[in-house]
């Protein structure tokens, strides 16, 4: 396994922004020469090239789909009597309609083509049959097409993250399949020796999704079983949806773009290691975890809620990683976006993280079980974390993909900062009311329609939030379908590159259409 | 075998604990569950569902019902759902035995529905709060369902089911009238038939409200 030579680093950047690593050269010792590299990146980036473009452009129509679907979902639950002589726009129809295509077709879109391009670019073989890719893209987005649609037509089934009706979770199901084999196929032949944690990461979500998606949709709708296990079977889907596809997803971007742009190794090789089996082996047993209290045998939730404990020993692993990895490079975070999204991103993991561990407490659980705080932490994850994280790896791949640097640094400025305000106003703004709910809820005084009166304005605070991030995504696809239309001049994110992709590849290279990387820090290192 | 076979393997064995403890487990403990049967009467307990209560439960599925709704009674030691008179004991998971689907439910922002059919044993106060749920429940944002009702002009003699008592303009100003579609008969045949604290079960023991 190589890296880039350490002089293939920005002349311009600080010494003390300068990679440190001492991993130089190939494995065998022969220093690796520039065009090398140069010539195996590009080739390896135009055998992914559109496959992963069409992903994370049918991501982001996604996204602003979601957005104005949650947007009136938001405003219907504060302004109840609006629209309602249409039954497709009824809430309870907009509300998975808008959450199905933020999980399905805004993040699962992305993430795939975020871990089809760090596959090949980690398994260092360009990609053949191509062509498998773009049909697999083609049925995915058939099937949430007709899933975000036939749920609001009135075919949604109502168990969360599951609402697709059949035709639907048919179509995504085989897409899916064909895109996880691609993966297996290119990882058996790649020509590194090692792997990398980021491939550990993908490899485990894109094994993990097809076995729990049919096996909830099989057990669920094809051959439903009695109805007392179907919760049980919908409660570990929906929660290992997250914590064993989307959050692997989410740390092999992490553990891609971090060392990537920061110019070093991670800190500590085999502390990710531990913290990848830990997690994914505790993290899946937390399943049963929201169904504290429920007519379900106390066993279940009782080991749910154990495991949940048990998975801060893999955040303390992943975070201490992390941390030592930044390790005083922290001004990096004020001039390379990616690295920006992808940090606060992680921050909103460790919160939503430790908030699980902690508020699996019977005494806590039994207040805030069935409150508005339960919206905020799925949020922390699905949005904080997931969202947040796959902003990053858009801004960090598709500039590399395309050979050019973003156009404007203010419409990433304001996309990151119309997020973060309108993300942080909604999550508070949920989390404070849930706990006013969930206190009032726990005294049979307060009767419901009073409790009511007290947290509605704290739904109208996550209504106004709900429009500021719509506004940033509106920002992010701008940026997106500016670069795409190449319209206007290669331009500089930053005045003065740090490192990473700071380093506009347009600045260095005669034509901004020269695939880059070339000025980026070292590929993340392997370590045996 | 090489070390990507060992991570294949590794994978899957990790995936495996998961599945078998959360699917399979559960499956066994409680996917074969058999109602009571009375000795003399040969009554099942819990009762199935009527043909329209099952269509009713279709039209609380396709419309989210449960995102605000939920349907488990929890014991008094895990919250104050028994004090709020949402039932007279926990439900457990023979009290699901009868349903296609279980909405367990995961929020409260209205009240949850378990044993709903036993608070509001009236379908004219449901279909009013289907239609405009402000009229019956002050304050409330659940949503007016007006697409599972025929709103028209009276033509000869008034509907004897038409609804009765709704805020608005609709009945006198325009001689109109609202009458309940087979969505609204069906959702309101469901709710009427949600009664799962009001018969016993042995692993469910009635619960005093009066000691902590």
């Amino acid at each position: 396994m190589s890296a880039v030579p350490i002089s293939t680093v920005d002349p311009v950047a600080p010494a003390s922004f300068r990679p440190s690593h001492p991993a130089a050269g190939t494995a065998e010792g022969r220093p690796v020469h520039k065009d090398e590299i140069d010539a195996e990146r590009t080739a390896i980036d135009a055998s992914v090239r559109t496959p992963v473009l069409l992903f994370f452009g049918a991501a982001i129509h996604w996204l602003l789909l979601a957005s104005a679907l949650a947007v009136l979902d938001s405003f219907k639950l504060n302004f109840p009597g609006f629209l309602n002589d249409y039954a497709w726009l009824t809430i309870g129809r907009l509300h998975p309609a808008a959450g199905n295509a933020l999980v399905y077709g805004w993040a699962g879109t992305a993430a795939i083509g975020a871990a089809l391009w760090l596959m090949a670019r980690l398994c260092r073989t360009p990609f053949r049959h191509g062509g498998v890719l773009e049909s697999a893209w083609a049925l995915w987005n058939l099937g949430v097409t007709l899933g975000v649609f036939g749920i609001l037509y009135g075919h949604g089934t109502s168990y969360l993250s599951l609402e697709f009706p059949r035709y639907a979770s048919v179509l995504i199901f085989t897409a899916f399949v064909f895109i996880a084999l691609w993966v297996v196929f290119a990882f058996r032949h790649r020509t590194t020796d090692e792997a990398y944690i980021s491939q550990w990461y993908v490899l485990a979500a894109f094994l993990f999704f097809p076995w729990a998606y049919a096996t909830a949709n099989l057990l669920l709708f094809f051959i439903p079983v009695q109805a007392p296990a179907q919760a049980v079977i919908a409660a570990w889907y929906a929660h290992s949806l997250v914590s064993l596809f989307f959050v692997p997803l989410g740390l092999a971007i992490a553990y891609y773009i971090v060392p990537k742009v920061l110019g070093r190794p991670i800190a500590n090789y085999g502390m990710a290691r531990i913290g990848f089996w830990t997690w994914l082996l505790f993290a899946g047993w937390a399943g049963a975890y929201g169904l504290i209290g429920g007519p379900l045998p106390t066993w279940l939730v009782s080991f749910s809620i154990a495991a949940s404990v048990l998975t801060l020993l893999p955040l303390y692993a992943i975070f201490t990683n992390f941390r030592h990895t930044f390790a005083g490079r922290y001004a990096a975070l004020r001039h390379v976006p990616s690295l920006r999204f992808v940090t606060v991103g992680m921050w909103c993991f460790l919160a939503a993280g430790l908030a699980g561990a902690l508020t699996g407490f019977r005494g806590i659980a039994s207040v805030i079980h069935f409150t508005i705080l339960n919206d905020a932490a799925g949020q922390l994850l699905m949005y904080g974390f997931l969202s947040l994280t796959l902003f990053g790896a858009t801004y960090y791949i598709v500039s590399r993909l395309l050979g050019l640097e973003w156009e404007s640094p203010s419409l990433i400025r304001s996309h990151f900062w119309w997020c973060l305000v309108g993300f942080g106003l909604a999550t508070t703004s949920l989390a404070l009311g849930g706990i006013i709910q969930g206190l009032g809820l726990d005294d049979p005084k307060v009767p419901n329609l009073v409790l009511l009166s007290f947290i509605k304005p704290f739904l109208f605070m996550q209504l106004v939030g709900a429009v500021v991030v719509t506004g940033g995504h509106i920002c992010f696809a701008a940026s997106f379908s500016l670069l795409v239309a190449r319209i206007g001049q290669p331009t500089l994110l930053v005045p003065l590159g740090v490192l990473g992709e700071a380093l506009a590849p347009g600045r260095f290279a005669k034509s901004p259409m020269t695939p880059n990387d070339r000025s980026a820090a070292a590929e993340p290192l392997t370590v045996k | 075998m090489n070390r990507s076979t060992s991570l294949f393997v590794g994978l899957l064995l990790v995936f495996l604990t998961s599945w078998l403890a959360l699917v399979v487990v559960p499956y066994i403990q409680m996917g074969r569950l058999l109602p009571d049967v009375d000795d003399v009467t040969q009554d099942q307990t819990p009762a199935a569902f009527s043909g329209l209560a099952e269509q009713g439960r279709q039209v609380y599925a396709a419309n989210g019902c449960v995102y605000c709704h939920s349907q488990q009674v929890r014991s008094r030691v895990s919250g104050a759902d028994i004090d709020r008179g949402w039932g007279e004991r926990r439900t457990v998971a023979r009290d699901y035995l009868r349903d296609r689907a279980a909405y367990l439910g995961e929020s409260r922002m209205g009240p949850d529905l378990a044993n709903v059919g036993s608070r509001r044993d009236k379908a004219d106060w449901l279909y009013t709060h289907f239609y405009e749920p402000d009229a019956v429940s002050p304050g409330t944002n659940c949503p007016p369902l007006h697409f599972l009702f025929s709103r028209h002009k009276i033509v000869g003699q008034p509907s004897t089911d038409a609804l009765q008592g709704l805020s608005g303009d609709v009945p006198k100003v325009h001689e109109e009238e609202v009458v309940p579609g087979h969505d609204a008969k069906a959702l309101a045949a469901y709710l009427l038939s949600l009664k799962r604290t009001s018969y016993k079960l042995a692993e469910a023991p009635e619960e005093k409200t009066d000691t902590p």
